[in-house]
């Protein structure tokens, strides 16, 4: 009981914030809500016993993405207000998709039965994330390692400055 | 290696030699390509040998498979194939000869044999086919080179364009084909000619399946009312207008029918479409061959006329005698052809007008082109007449009697346009200055000339009464020709004559009044203006298209290129870049890929019936 | 759940061409790092190496059937005959840049490009939904760095709309799987079809499987989320764009025959009808499109769009011989694909523009390969002989066969209208003559640029002329 009115209370706050992101027109507002979306959401992981999962999203992207966002706008000039360019045609178009998006969504979630398994809770999901990182999921975690590797690569070719 | 694979191969091997050192080798290069060509007339002529002695040969062998679906590629040798591996070794031979002196001196001579050579391989290939698979393949083959070779002189305008136009609206026909060839796979389970044949398919989807073939044939062999490609198709070098565009590419279509007839027959509707088409064609194009001046149209129209000829025969019933009528005219209308070439050759014109009195100056090429159109004009014994003649029975004998007035009409037609020709260019006296230096072609063109006046004199004789219809027994077992009817006989050649001496008074002498035919006349306009088609098509085809693309010009420009052009330059700092872009545009896009996923799941959720 | 693995019983000989990718692609990058700037041009060669290597050790496990790894990897065929099409269209595309200035470092370069190959190489074998998405993320990711390397502004926008618009897509994707392990709860694909089969529809599988398609219809451009594409193909460098154009796409091809017809076996009618749906529309867009196109390189983008279509004819009929139609007519449409994009680069190379206009007098210029693009285009348009016509034969025929007539016809009536754009550019190379006072000068192309299109017509030719060659060794 109790575990269904956090869940509530919970997506209440991350919808609510989601939409604000979106319809904010101040860029820093924005990130600082994302940033309180983000914390929503680890809040479910931490509902669900993925204790950390759910530290896992706190310092991955509070403490690492939203921080690198906010140093980006700081470091960078510009205008307080970004000017929505967006035409009316447009702005309509886009709400009546993604709310008939949701609308069907909506309605084929509610049709449908999902697996539920009754989870025994896990004392120690650390080291079970572990073991499964290097049995189970031993391949996709190296590949993994291998994409950030590119992905390394990638941000020095795109920071760098032009040579000639 | 069998022999009929080698008559295919070595016109291929002579192209791909010829590719890779035409340049090198220059005017060089004809020795190769008509040596290929020799060996694989001999081998033709031994095949045609085989096959009158009651030889028949098949060979396949497959050359893609997928799970259970096969593709074969074979060689077909039958009388009807041999008869036209004959014919298109000859007549490719004898170009090539000509072409040796026509094209003395063109700096991509090497290319020019070599696309000759290919086009030979691809006709060859077409002739042989026992399956329609590898018939449309070798049909695109032999298109995409006669597109080569019309385009020769490209730095011609006109004959780039008129390239083009070849190919597109062949195309058109193709497009009737192909979706021929797609029904026929649907119904019958199988392309193979000899199964198709085998099978008894209802008689409208076999009428139907004929009638889109025939609409390939219609491109490809100008009928009406695709014909208008044909006579711009005259840029190219005139041997080229000899070999493609009088004895074999546009013959193809007639082949295609022939080749087909056993499909035709099981749905007879095809064949009077066959019938009417062929004689409108072989009507109206005479008609305008009348008022032609370019030698070369004169020529192009009278080739289509022709065309629908052998379409009217194979129509009427009369196969054996459409089929004649191909091969005499792969005699007769190549000598033509190449006899105008030896009279540009010397005037460095086309109009007629500016010729005149070239018999004294030219002998050879004057008497052979005499032949040439004797025997177009359908007077015995020339070859014209015997098949001409046998069509017309034909038509008369199963009582298409519409039909066979106006054949008569075309070869009253015919004749007078052929003699206007020849009395116009060599007879009386020269117009203008540009005949005053003419003089006789080299040996080397006058030879092939020779050479084809001779068939054109005597290849009628073996399908004629006198050899008891040998040819079309040959050709067509149990579609026995009809007995000599000589009343037909009798009147098509006192018609033609008719056509001679109108053509003789008006143009020789002074009997009829130059204002018998005045140029402000309905029909003289009309004429002249080849009754409106190509006016037709621009308005009622090209003019919309061009309308459709530009409307999708449009939407690119305001929906894609706006974008490009909208979106202000973007650092590579993504921090500076957030500034910079107007995401707007990437925003609409996502919004189509949602808008994309929100249909998709309707669709969805009805198809499955899930709500 | 078993949390073992028993490293011994790993079969190693699966993975070899992907590790021997992975071990050249870090010898390249530590090339970039301690070669001096003269002898870093021996990184393409040493690039070259590796891929034929891999594809050696390919051949060597060509009839291998094996899942390793607790079911994350698979190979089979028709991974085996895909990553075989990559690495040949890719060792294509590195040959003919040899002596190319690649506009960053010759390391750099190649090594994005083995590990774009690598993903791809992956996503072929994929056999979890996990393994999936981090193969599709290491595909991509070196994509967009090498979209935006030349650092000009229609190259950097380029890769930033990809880079937004394959965020989105990916989201999407990821969403799409969610739902899947939410009803099954289970990522590998054969298990998920064990835990489906039987029960009746869920809705919400049809909401995932369409968030899939949206994901990797992306990948493969197809329309509405082909929007990349041709802004990608005009704006990055030219090497980048020619092997954008062939290789990646065999991944997301792969992963749909390996995903739909098993995981979502059960809703197969729905899935089969909307790659029909997506198959028209593309085929029509793109062909659409494309025929008011000046800009070559947007021109063969859309023309891309539009084989799309064509090879989704093979997915929506939903056969296997529909599958190894489409995988014949992928390698058909990579080979011409590439083959347009380096004779576009051999000509920018020498300071020609890349609109239609300049390829007036082409045949004058480099007659061999003005012959050989007119080639390439006579195949993407399916005329015979050459390959691109057995490649469309067998598709339509897959079309028919499955009842599926009328797409077939549509798919042929595009044919007929991608006619309109294809022969433009020969028009232009063949029978329009370069402007006025303009010298038609011999152009120098390098000898290993030359050498990749001559080749590739070479196969043109051959898999037209004899496509058994292809078919018998692919054993379809």
């Amino acid at each position: 009981m109790i575990e269904q009115v956090i869940f509530f209370a919970l997506a209440a706050v991350a919808i609510i914030s989601a939409i604000a992101v979106v319809l904010s027109r101040n860029l820093f507002h924005a990130v600082m809500i994302l940033g309180g979306f983000l914390l929503t959401i680890a809040g479910f992981y931490f509902l669900l016993n993925a204790d950390f999962v759910g530290i896992m999203q706190v310092f991955v992207y509070v403490g690492g993405v939203i921080v690198v966002m906010l140093f980006g706008i700081m470091l960078t000039p510009h205008e307080a207000n970004i000017t929505n360019a967006a035409k009316l045609q447009q702005k309509l178009g886009t709400y009546i998709a993604v709310a008939a998006l949701i609308g069907l969504l909506a309605m084929i979630f509610i049709r449908t039965t999902f697996i539920t398994s009754p989870a025994e809770p896990v004392k120690d999901t650390v080291s079970l994330a572990g073991k499964l990182f290097m049995t189970n999921y031993v391949l996709p975690f190296e590949v993994i390692s291998v994409l950030l590797l590119a992905a390394l690569v990638g941000a020095i070719i795109v920071a760098r400055k032009e040579e000639h | 290696m069998n022999y009929l694979s080698i008559i295919l191969l070595l016109p291929v091997l002579s192209f791909l030699v010829l590719v890779v050192f035409g340049k090198k080798w220059g005017e060089k290069s004809a020795y190769v390509s008509i040596g290929a060509m020799v060996v694989s007339f001999a081998l033709s002529i031994y095949a045609l040998l085989f096959v009158m002695g009651g030889g028949h040969t098949e060979i396949t062998f497959t050359w893609a498979s997928i799970g259970s679906f096969k593709l074969t590629f074979g060689l077909l040798l039958d009388a009807l194939s041999a008869m036209m591996l004959v014919v298109v070794t000859i007549v490719s031979l004898l170009v090539q000869i000509f072409s040796f002196g026509y094209m003395h001196g063109d700096k991509r001579i090497g290319w020019f044999y070599a696309c000759l050579s290919m086009f030979t391989a691809s006709m060859l290939l077409l002739v042989y086919s026992p399956n329609y698979v590898q018939i449309y393949m070798a049909w695109e083959g032999v298109g995409v080179f006669s597109y080569l070779l019309i385009g020769f002189w490209f730095e011609k305008r006109s004959a780039s364009d008129a390239a083009k136009k070849a190919f597109m609206v062949t195309r058109f026909g193709d497009l009737g084909f192909g979706v021929g060839l797609v029904l026929l796979y649907i119904v019958a389970g199988t392309l193979d000619m000899d199964k198709v044949f085998a099978m008894h398919l209802p008689e409208a989807t076999a009428a139907l399946i004929a009638i889109l073939f025939f609409c390939g044939a219609v491109g490809k062999s100008a009928q009406f009312p695709l014909h208008v490609w044909l006579p711009d198709a005259m840029e190219g070098p005139t041997p080229v207008s000899a070999l493609i565009h009088s004895a074999t590419m546009v013959a193809a279509g007639v082949y295609l029918v022939a080749r087909s007839y056993p499909l035709f027959e099981m749905g007879p509707v095809s064949l009077e479409v066959v019938a009417i088409i062929g004689t409108i064609t072989a009507f109206m194009a005479a008609t305008i061959a009348l008022t032609a001046t370019d030698i070369k149209k004169v020529l192009a129209y009278s080739t289509i006329s022709q065309l629908g000829y052998m379409m009217m025969g194979l129509g009427v019933g009369a196969y054996a005698a459409g089929v004649f009528h191909l091969m005499t005219h792969a005699f007769f209308k190549p000598l033509l052809f190449l006899g105008a070439g030896s009279v540009i050759h010397a005037v460095h014109s086309q109009e007629i007008f500016d010729m005149g009195g070239l018999g004294k100056k030219m002998k050879i090429t004057s008497i052979t082109f005499l032949i040439g159109g004797l025997a177009l004009a359908g007077i015995p014994p020339f070859a014209g007449f015997w098949s001409k003649d046998e069509i017309l029975a034909g038509a008369f004998a199963s009582g298409h009697i519409t039909i066979f007035i106006f054949g008569l009409l075309t070869v009253l037609l015919t004749a007078f346009y052929t003699f206007r020709l020849i009395f116009i260019v060599f007879f009386g006296k020269p117009r203008g200055h540009h005949g005053d230096h003419a003089h006789e072609s080299p040996a080397v063109m006058s030879m092939p000339l020779i050479i084809l006046g001779f068939f054109a004199l005597t290849a009628g004789l073996i399908g004629s009464p006198f050899a008891q219809n040998a040819f079309q027994g040959f050709i067509a077992h149990g579609h026995e020709a009809e007995a000599p009817n000589y009343m037909v006989m009798g009147a098509s050649c006192i018609i033609a004559l008719i056509g001679i001496g109108f053509a003789y008074m008006k143009y020789m002498t002074n009997v009829l009044p130059s204002n018998v035919i005045s140029k402000d006349n309905f029909f003289y306009k009309l004429l002249v203006n080849k009754y409106y088609m190509d006016e037709f098509y621009y308005y009622a085809l090209i003019v919309p298209t061009h309308a459709v693309a530009r409307a999708a010009l449009a939407f690119d420009q305001k929906v894609v290129d706006g974008a490009v052009n909208g979106v202000a330059w973007v650092s590579m700092q993504f921090g500076k870049g957030l500034r910079h872009i107007q995401t707007g545009y990437v925003q609409n896009y996502a919004l189509y890929m949602v808008i994309g996923l929100v249909v998709l799941l309707i669709w969805s959720i009805k198809i499955l019936g899930l709500f | 759940m078993n949390l073992t693995i028993n490293w011994s019983q790993v079969n190693w000989l699966a993975l070899t061409p992907e590790m021997i990718i992975l071990g050249f692609s870090i010898i390249v990058l530590l090339g970039e790092l301690f070669l001096s700037k003269t002898s870093k041009h021996m990184l393409g060669a040493v690039t070259l190496v590796g891929l034929v290597a891999s594809l050696v050790s390919l051949g060597y496990i060509w009839n291998l059937q094996a899942t390793e790894f607790n079911g994350m990897f698979s190979v089979d065929l028709t991974a085996n005959v895909l990553k075989a099409i990559l690495l040949v269209t890719t060792a294509l595309v590195v040959l003919g840049v040899l002596k190319v200035n690649v506009l960053m470092g010759e390391g750099e370069f190649f090594s994005l490009l083995l590990f774009s190959v690598l993903g791809t190489m992956f996503m072929a074998s994929s056999a979890d939904l996990i393994m999936l998405f981090i193969a599709l993320e290491l595909t991509v990711l070196p994509s967009y760095i090498l979209t935006a390397s030349k650092k000009t502004r229609q190259s950097t926008e380029a890769a930033l709309k990809y880079f937004l618009l394959g965020m989105i897509s990916s989201v999407i994707l990821l969403y799409g799987m969610t739902l899947l392990f939410g009803l099954t709860g289970e990522t590998n694909f054969a298990a998920i079809a064990g835990k489906l089969a039987g029960h009746p529809i869920q809705p919400a599988l049809v909401a995932s499987m369409l968030m899939i398609v949206v994901g990797l219809g992306f990948k493969i451009a197809a329309v509405p989320f082909h929007f990349w594409a041709p802004d990608v193909y005009e704006g990055s460098p030219i090497p980048v764009a020619s092997y954008l154009a062939a290789g990646p796409k065999a991944g997301g091809f792969a992963a749909i025959i390996h995903l739909f017809p098993l995981a979502f076996g059960v809703v197969a009618p729905a899935w089969a009808g909307v790659f029909a749906i997506l198959a028209v529309a593309s085929m029509v867009v793109g062909n659409l499109v494309a025929l008011s196109q000046t800009h070559v390189r947007r021109l063969l983008g859309y023309s891309a769009v539009a084989h799309t279509g064509y090879l989704l004819v093979g997915l929506a009929v939903a056969t296997k011989l529909g599958y190894a139609s489409l995988i014949f007519y992928f390698l058909v449409y990579s080979l011409a694909a590439l083959g347009a994009f380096l004779v576009v680069l051999a000509l920018a190379e020498r300071g020609f523009g890349e609109n239609l206009k300049d390829f007036a007098g082409f045949s004058r210029r480099a007659p061999m390969l003005a012959l050989a693009m007119a080639i390439f285009m006579f195949s993407l348009v399916g005329v015979p002989p050459f390959a691109g016509f057995m490649g469309k034969l067998y598709l339509f025929r897959e079309a028919v066969r499955s009842d599926l007539i009328w797409l077939a016809i549509v798919g042929v009536l595009n044919s007929v209208i991608s006619f309109g754009y294809y022969v433009t550019v020969i028009r232009q190379m063949y029978l329009v003559s370069p402007s006025e006072g303009e010298a038609v000068a011999r152009m120098q192309v390098s000898k290993p640029l030359f050498a990749s299109i001559m080749i590739i017509m070479a196969a043109v030719i051959v898999l037209g002329v004899y496509p058994n060659a292809f078919l018998s060794i692919i054993k379809l």
